[in-house]
């Protein structure tokens, strides 16, 4: 492994390690104020419904942001080019559908998961079975891959080993979720959107300072270092059917993320899910548009060589462009914020992990619909998925 | 099939009454269905246009507008912000037609 400026992989990062520790802190802050709140099953899933349209749009954009969009797509980006962008724009274009179609017969007929709209008229059991196997599917694989995430980047910046590392974020994440649900979990997504989107305003900011504040100028940059083709499709989808796919993908993929449909339970009404789309529509298009700078920057002022060097799928770059533009410092905060972002993601994604094994399988399948006692000791049990 | 709106539950007594507000309500219904439909179509056109273009017009999105900006990170800006332009359309029409309109039916029921 190379090392660039002061940014040594597996070399703990003291920066870094003090945001990390006031996030985590912060964190189980909001946990134990959630926790003294929740009571009922209502509000361990639901955040007793009480969320408002803003505050469920920007913990919506916090669910929705994982490390894929921060670390992965800037590094696409500067190692691919154009190519890159298309997850960008593909991982947008879902939410007006969501908007259209989803959002409000869903905040008008479920209760915490979206089978409980399925079931509605349809077959309860045979519904909620099919139903939560996609739901656990889709956590678990998810959850795998942002577990790994987590455990190379805390290896990376902290220089803990990388099965300590997994073994932390899961701790971590579920002291937040088995003592403050749904609210504390909105709470910290809510902090972690605030982060995310302000780190990446403050970064492409300092990017483009030095291109005179001119996207095109960092463009030009890019191109003449590494050849016109990265401003140019064909770099990673070589075929008319790679663009076709990855661009059904990408669209229809992420519409229907199980912890982001949850979500829609939080708020009061569908008047309020339909503002806190919007809301997260403009919040997660603008991180997205901030991605073209960040991307390009870090293909431009750190070059593809030295991402690649440190791995090969770019997600340093992100990381290396923050070092480049404001030192170490920087750094440490960008590591945290993508530390944090993962964080919530993972929470999210355990949280509605959870609401499918005990509020689909056990109480409505298993039980009929009884217990809601053994509901909420089944999902403080059951984060384990 | 999930788009209907859920029915206000609440004992109304005169008969007329409801049949009349049951069909205000499924017109409303089908009218926010015909606007969602509508807008979710404009969204996919956006989308998988600039989707088809990368697939089967590369050198149309390699053009230069000026000198850094290709056609295809134009396009591209443009599809976020058609994304928000078509986000605010459809809030604008639900808070000043659909919304109203199920509070018209509410207070008709009660």
């Amino acid at each position: 492994m190379s090392v660039i400026g002061a940014f040594t992989p597996g070399e703990a990062n003291p920066v870094a390690i003090v945001f990390f520790v006031l996030f985590v802190a912060l964190a189980l802050g909001i946990t134990w104020w959630a926790a003294r709140r929740t009571r009922t099953t209502e509000q361990f899933y639901a955040a007793g419904h009480r969320v408002t349209g803003f505050q469920n749009g920007l913990a919506l954009s916090g669910d929705y942001m994982s490390a894929a969009s921060f670390l992965g797509i800037a590094g696409l980006v500067a190692l691919k080019g154009f190519d890159g962008l298309i997850y960008s724009i593909g991982f947008l274009v879902g939410w007006p559908i969501v908007l259209y179609l989803i959002a409000e017969p869903l905040r008008n007929l479920g209760r915490y998961t979206f089978a409980d709209v399925v079931a509605y008229r349809m077959r309860q059991t045979a519904v909620r079975v099919a139903a939560s196997i996609g739901t656990l599917a889709v956590v678990i694989f998810y959850l795998i891959a942002q577990m790994v995430g987590a455990g190379t980047l805390i290896n990376l910046i902290f220089g803990l080993p990388y099965e300590l590392s997994v073994v932390i974020v899961g701790v971590v994440m579920l002291t937040f979720l088995l003592l403050g649900g749904m609210l504390a979990t909105t709470w910290v997504q809510i902090v972690k959107a605030l982060l995310l989107i302000g780190g990446a305003t403050v970064m492409a900011f300092l990017v483009l300072l030095k291109f005179d504040m001119n996207p095109l100028e960092l463009f030009r940059s890019a191109e003449s270092q590494f050849g016109s083709s990265v401003l140019e499709p064909g770099s990673l989808v070589s075929s008319h059917w790679d663009a076709i796919s990855l661009g059904l993908a990408l669209m229809f993929g992420t519409a229907g993320l199980p912890h982001i449909l949850m979500r829609f339970y939080t708020v009061p009404d569908a008047k309020a899910a339909r503002s806190s789309v919007s809301w997260a529509t403009l919040f997660i298009g603008f991180f997205y548009l901030l991605t073209f700078v960040l991307g390009f920057g870090a293909m431009a002022l750190v070059g593809q060589k030295p991402i690649s060097d440190i791995d090969k799928g770019g997600n340093a770059a992100a990381l290396l462009l923050a070092e480049n533009v404001a030192g170490t410092p920087f750094f440490g905060f960008i590591a945290a914020v993508a530390f944090a972002t993962i964080l919530a993601v993972v929470a999210g994604l355990t949280l509605s992990g959870a609401a499918a094994l005990s509020h689909d399988l056990w109480v409505n399948v298993v039980r009929h619909g009884e217990a809601p006692r053994a509901s909420s000791c089944a999902s403080r049990a059951s984060p384990r998925s | 099939m999930a788009t209907r709106v859920a029915r206000p539950r609440r004992p109304v007594p005169d008969e007329v009454v409801l049949e009349d507000e049951d069909a205000a309500l499924e017109a409303l219904a089908s009218r926010r269905l015909r606007v969602a439909l509508g807008l979710t179509a404009a969204m996919l056109v956006v989308y998988f246009g600039f989707i088809l273009l990368i697939a089967f017009a590369k050198d149309f999105l390699s053009e230069r507008i000026v000198g850094g900006l290709t056609v295809g990170i134009a396009l591209g800006v443009a599809v976020i912000a058609a994304t928000w332009i078509l986000t605010w359309v459809y809030v604008r029409w639900a808070n000043r037609v659909y919304e109203p309109g199920l509070r018209a039916i509410r207070e008709a029921l009660r």
